[in-house]
C-alpha cells in the first residue's frame, strides 16, 4: 500500500470554518493543569506506582496512575458531589480548568452562561456510581445458602437501594453535570468506550464547530481506570501488565520485555473553539485540529487484527480530512498498549498508513508515565499534540531501552526532543477493535 | 453541498415482534406488547409488567451466529436486528470496501450481576474489609464490554470504517442515527449500520427507576394498559427492551447499485437542558432546540412536518413538556400535526427507543398510515393535541420529525422524509 495522496477523494464537509484548541484541562497522576503536565512529561516523570486508594491484592496488576489530592470540593457542591462519582468529578474538574486555561468568560467566573452555541462531547468508560453502599445494603438480601433473596429485594428495594445510586449512575452524567454547572445547552453527545471515546469525542466536537452546528466546545475523555470497580472489568481482560514487580518499568510499550498496561486514572478536556471567535478575543491557541479518522480493526477482541486495519483506516482518513500528505506529520501520540499483539499490529498500521514517512516520524506515548486513561487516553493523547506543538518539543517514550524490532518505527526515547513539529497525531484504540486518529496543526 | 443520506434496510426485535415488518404490523394495529415480566421472578416486586421480547433466540434468527455465545442479552437483540437490516437492504461484505462501511449505536453497559454484589457483601463481611471484592473472569469482563454486541455487528460486515459506540441512555440510538448521518454526509462512511439495542429490564432498573418514582405501579394486573402517554391517567413509563437498526447509504452509491431507497434522513439536531438529571423544563426548552435544529438541518420549514414521532414517555413531567414544546415549534399549526408514541405499546426501549420511533415514522411514510397512541381513555385537558388515538390513521406523510430525551438532558430531533428525486437526477 502507497502513503495517502491528495486524491480529492470525497470531500469531508466544508464551510470553511477552522477548528482551533484555546483550553486544555487536564488531570492526572503527573499534576493538575498543561503546565504541570508537561513539565512532568518532558522531564519523564512518572505517577506510576502501587494502588492506594484500597486493598488491590485480588488483582493481578496493582500498579495505577493515581491522582493522590484531587479535591473535588474546588469544583463543585457539596449538594452536586452527593450525586458524581470519581470519573465523573475528575470531568467535572477539567472542564473548569479547560475553561479557565481557554479564558473564557462562564458563570462560575463572573459571566454568562455558555448557552445553546456551545457544544458539549464527551467520552469514557463509566458503567455505574459507587457501589460500596449498594453492596452493605444488599447484605440483607443474601439466603443462608448465600443466594440472593431477589423478592425479599423485591419487597424492600426502595430501603435497599441507596436513594441517589441510579441518578449517580448514568453513564453520561459528566455531560449532565457539565452542562448544568456552565448552562451549556447546545449540540452534544456521549461516547462509551476504551481510549476511541474520548478522541471520538473531540472528532465529532471538530466537526460540530466545522459545520457551524456550535461556535464553542468543550470536548474529551476522562476515566476513573484505576478504582476498584474499574479494575474488576479490567484486571482479567488480558491487557494490563502482571509485572507489579517492575514498579515504574512495568509499563514499557514498543519495548521488547512488554507486558501490557498500567491503568491510571484522569481527565482531558479540550475547549474548542471557531478560529476567527478565537482571534477576535485574543485568546491563546495551542494547536489547530485540521483531521478525524475513525476505523475498526474487526479482529477477534481483545486481540486487536495483526495488521492494525482499523487504526491504518484512521490514519489515512485523518490525513485526508486534514488535507495533508503523510510525510508532513512531524509528531504521533501513539496508543502503545504494550500488549505483544497491540504494538506490533500499531506499528504495522502506521508503515502501511504512512508508507516511507513512518520512518522519520517521531512516534512516542506518554503513557508509561501516567498510565492509560482508558476512556480518557485518547482524548490525553490530543492534548499531548497540542502542547508539542505548541512547546516545541515531542516527549520520549519512557521504559522504551530495546525497541521490539516489529514494532519498528521512529521511536522518542531516553529524553525529549526539541523539535518544531508543524503536524502532529494522536492516536487512540478501544478492546473492540476501534480506532480513531487526530490530526492537529500548528496555528499559521 | 452535503452527500445525501438514505435508508435503504431496517431490522428490529421489539415486544411487538422479532422482525421488523411484524414490529410495524404491531404499531398499525394498535396491538401492546406489553405484559408481566419473565426474564426475573418479579414477586413481591412494585413493577412486575414489562415490554419484552419474546421467544428471541439469536442462534436461530441468525445462521452461523454460534460465534456469539458471549454476548449478553442486548446484544442478541442488536446482532439479529443488525443481520435483518443488512439482508433487507441487501448487503453484504462484498457491497463496499470494507474500509467505506461503519457501524453507530446507542446501548448501555450491561448492570451488575446481583449474585456477585452478594458475593462481594458477604466476603467484605467475612474479612472483615471494606474494600475486599473479586474481579470478573476474562469471559465476563469481555461480555459486559461497552460495545461487544457493536464490534459483532461490525464483523458481520467486514466493516473497518467507524465504529460509534454511543450511550446517552434514552436517547442513544437517537444520536447514533444522527452521528451516523453525519458520518455519510461529511465523506467518513459510505454506509452505516446505526440504531440501538437495549434490556433494561434488571432487577437494578426495576427498583432504579421505581425509586425515581418514573415507572407505573398501577397496572401490573393490566398491563397492555400501562403505557398511555399523553393521557389523563398515566402514572410512569413502562421498561421495554429491543433492537433496532438501520442501513444508511449515501444515495448516489445507493442508486447506483440499484437499492431499494425506504426513506431519507433529512436532519439531525441535538440539545442539552442544563436543567434538572430525571426532569424536563416544563416550558419545553432543550426539546425546542432539538426539534427546530433538526427542522432547520433538513431546510425545512415546521409547515412542512406532517407527523411528529413523539418520545411520549407516559411520565406526567415528559408529556406535559414535550407537548409545550411542540406547541412552541408549531404554532397554531400545531393542532393539524398528526403525533403518536410507539412506547404506549412496546414500553420505552431506553437506547433502543429513538430507532423504534424511527422505523414509525418511515413505516407511516411507506405505508400512509400513522399508528396511534393507544390507551387514550380519558383527556388531559392540557394535552390538547391529536396524538391519534387508539386507532391508526390514514395519512400521506411526507415529512416526519421524531423526537428523544434523556435523563441527563440529552435531547434529539431526527427529520426522516418521503425518498423523492430531484429536478436534476432525472
Amino acid at each position: 500500500m502507497t502513503a495517502p495522496q491528495l486524491d480529492g477523494g470525497a470531500p469531508v464537509s466544508g464551510t470553511g470554518r477552522q477548528v482551533v484548541i484555546s483550553g486544555i484541562g487536564l488531570l492526572t497522576a503527573l499534576g493538575e493543569g498543561p503546565e504541570a503536565n508537561w513539565k512532568a512529561l518532558v522531564a519523564g516523570e512518572s505517577g506510576i506506582g502501587p494502588i492506594r486508594a484500597y486493598d488491590p491484592s485480588p488483582l493481578q496488576t496493582r500498579l495505577g496512575g493515581e491522582i493522590a489530592d484531587f479535591d473535588a470540593t474546588r469544583f463543585a457542591t457539596r449538594r452536586q458531589l452527593r450525586t458524581i462519582n470519581r470519573g465523573d468529578r475528575l470531568a467535572l474538574a477539567a472542564a473548569r480548568l479547560a475553561l479557565d486555561d481557554a479564558g473564557l468568560p462562564h458563570n462560575q467566573a463572573g459571566g454568562d452562561e455558555l448557552g445553546h452555541r456551545a457544544g458539549l462531547y464527551l467520552g469514557g468508560n463509566k458503567s455505574i456510581g459507587r457501589m460500596e453502599q449498594l453492596i452493605e445494603e444488599l447484605k440483607v438480601i443474601r439466603r443462608p445458602d448465600g443466594k440472593a433473596d431477589l423478592a425479599h429485594l423485591g419487597r424492600h428495594g426502595d430501603v435497599i437501594m441507596p436513594p441517589l445510586f441510579f441518578v449517580e449512575g448514568l453513564q453520561p452524567g459528566a455531560v449532565f453535570n457539565i452542562s448544568q454547572t456552565y448552562g451549556i445547552r447546545g449540540a452534544s453527545t456521549f461516547f462509551a468506550g476504551y481510549a476511541e471515546a474520548g478522541a471520538n469525542a473531540i472528532g465529532r466536537a471538530m466537526r460540530a464547530v466545522r459545520r457551524g452546528d456550535a461556535d464553542v466546545a468543550i470536548a474529551g475523555g476522562y476515566d476513573d481506570a484505576t478504582s476498584w470497580w474499574s479494575m474488576t472489568l479490567l484486571d482479567r481482560l488480558g491487557v494490563l501488565t502482571t509485572r507489579n514487580d517492575r514498579g515504574q518499568e512495568a509499563y514499557r510499550p514498543y519495548d521488547r520485555e512488554r507486558s501490557g498496561a498500567v491503568p491510571g486514572e484522569g481527565a482531558a478536556l479540550l475547549v474548542l473553539e471557531e478560529k476567527q471567535a478565537a482571534l477576535r478575543r485574543g485568546a491563546r491557541i495551542y494547536a489547530e485540529l485540521t483531521g478525524y479518522g475513525a476505523g475498526t480493526d474487526c479482529g477477534t477482541p481483545p486481540a486487536p487484527d495483526a495488521r492494525g486495519r482499523g487504526l491504518s483506516r484512521a490514519v489515512r482518513h485523518s490525513l485526508r480530512d486534514a488535507r495533508l500528505a503523510a510525510d508532513h506529520l512531524g509528531y504521533i501520540a501513539a496508543d502503545g498498549s504494550a500488549t505483544r499483539l497491540g504494538d506490533a499490529s500499531e506499528s504495522v498500521a502506521l508503515r502501511t498508513a504512512l508508507g516511507p514517512a513512518a520512518r522519520s516520524v517521531p512516534v512516542s506515548t506518554v503513557k508509561p508515565q501516567t498510565g492509560h486513561l482508558v476512556g480518557g487516553g485518547g482524548a490525553l493523547n490530543a492534548a499531548v499534540c497540542a502542547l508539542a506543538l505548541h512547546h516545541g518539543a515531542v516527549p520520549a517514550t519512557l521504559n522504551l531501552d530495546h525497541p521490539d524490532p516489529v514494532c519498528e518505527l521512529d521511536h522518542v526515547r531516553g529524553s525529549a526532543r526539541e523539535s518544531r513539529p508543524s503536524h502532529a497525531m494522536a492516536l487512540a484504540r478501544g478492546i473492540e477493535g476501534q480506532a480513531v486518529a487526530l490530526t492537529l496543526s500548528r496555528p499559521a | 453541498m452535503n452527500r445525501r443520506v438514505v435508508v435503504t434496510g431496517m431490522g428490529a426485535v421489539t415486544p411487538l415482534g422479532n422482525d421488523a415488518p411484524s414490529t410495524w404490523q404491531g404499531l398499525a394495529e394498535g396491538r401492546s406488547g406489553v405484559g408481566q415480566l419473565t426474564s426475573i421472578d418479579t414477586t413481591g416486586f412494585e413493577v412486575t409488567i414489562a415490554g419484552e421480547v419474546k421467544d428471541f433466540q439469536l442462534s436461530e434468527a441468525v445462521p452461523g451466529s454460534v460465534g456469539l455465545r458471549h454476548l449478553l442479552r442486548p446484544g442478541t437483540f442488536g446482532v439479529g436486528a443488525a443481520w435483518e437490516a443488512l439482508r433487507d437492504a441487501g448487503v453484504g461484505k462484498e457491497t463496499y470496501d470494507g474500509e467505506d462501511m461503519g457501524v453507530a449505536t446507542g446501548t448501555s453497559v450491561d448492570r451488575p450481576n446481583l449474585q456477585w454484589l452478594v458475593d462481594v457483601g458477604a466476603l467484605r463481611e467475612e474479612t472483615g474489609r471494606d474494600d475486599a471484592f473479586v474481579p470478573y473472569a476474562p469471559s465476563d469482563a469481555l461480555a459486559y464490554s461497552q460495545n461487544i454486541g457493536t464490534a459483532a455487528i461490525a464483523r458481520m460486515l467486514d466493516a473497518t470504517g467507524p465504529m460509534l459506540g454511543l450511550s446517552t441512555a434514552c436517547s442513544g440510538s437517537g444520536h447514533a442515527v444522527g452521528e451516523a448521518f453525519r458520518s455519510i454526509q461529511e465523506g467518513d462512511a459510505t454506509l452505516m449500520v446505526a440504531g440501538g439495542y437495549d434490556s433494561l429490564t434488571s432487577w437494578l432498573d426495576l427498583v432504579g427507576f421505581s425509586l425515581l418514582g418514573a415507572l407505573t405501579k398501577e397496572y401490573n394486573d393490566d398491563p397492555q394498559r400501562a403505557s398511555r402517554p399523553f393521557d389523563g391517567k398515566r402514572s410512569g413509563f413502562v421498561l421495554g427492551e429491543g433492537g433496532v437498526l438501520f442501513v444508511l447509504e449515501e444515495l448516489e452509491a445507493a442508486r447506483a447499485r440499484g437499492a431499494h431507497i425506504v426513506a431519507e434522513v433529512l436532519g439531525y439536531g441535538t440539545s442539552l437542558n442544563a436543567w434538572r438529571v430525571t426532569d424536563s423544563p416544563p416550558d419545553g426548552s432543550g426539546a425546542i432546540e432539538s426539534m427546530q435544529e433538526a427542522i432547520a438541518d433538513a431546510g425545512l420549514e415546521p409547515a412542512d412536518i406532517d407527523y411528529v414521532v413523539a418520545h411520549g414517555t407516559s411520565t406526567h413531567g415528559n408529556d406535559l413538556s414535550e407537548t409545550t414544546a411542540i406547541k412552541k415549534v408549531f404554532g397554531d399549526d400545531a393542532q393539524r400535526l398528526l403525533i403518536s408514541s410507539p412506547k404506549s405499546m412496546t414500553g420505552h426501549l431506553t437506547s433502543a427507543g429513538a430507532a423504534l420511533s424511527m422505523l414509525t415514522a418511515i413505516g407511516a411514510i411507506n405505508h400512509g398510515l400513522v399508528p396511534p397512541t393507544i390507551n387514550q381513555e380519558t383527556p388531559d385537558r392540557r394535552l390538547d393535541l391529536d396524538f391519534v388515538p387508539n386507532t391508526a390513521r390514514e395519512r400521506d406523510v411526507r415529512h416526519a420529525l421524531v423526537n428523544a430525551f434523556a435523563f441527563g438532558g440529552t435531547n434529539v430531533g431526527l427529520v426522516v422524509g418521503r425518498y423523492e428525486e430531484k429536478e436534476e437526477e432525472r
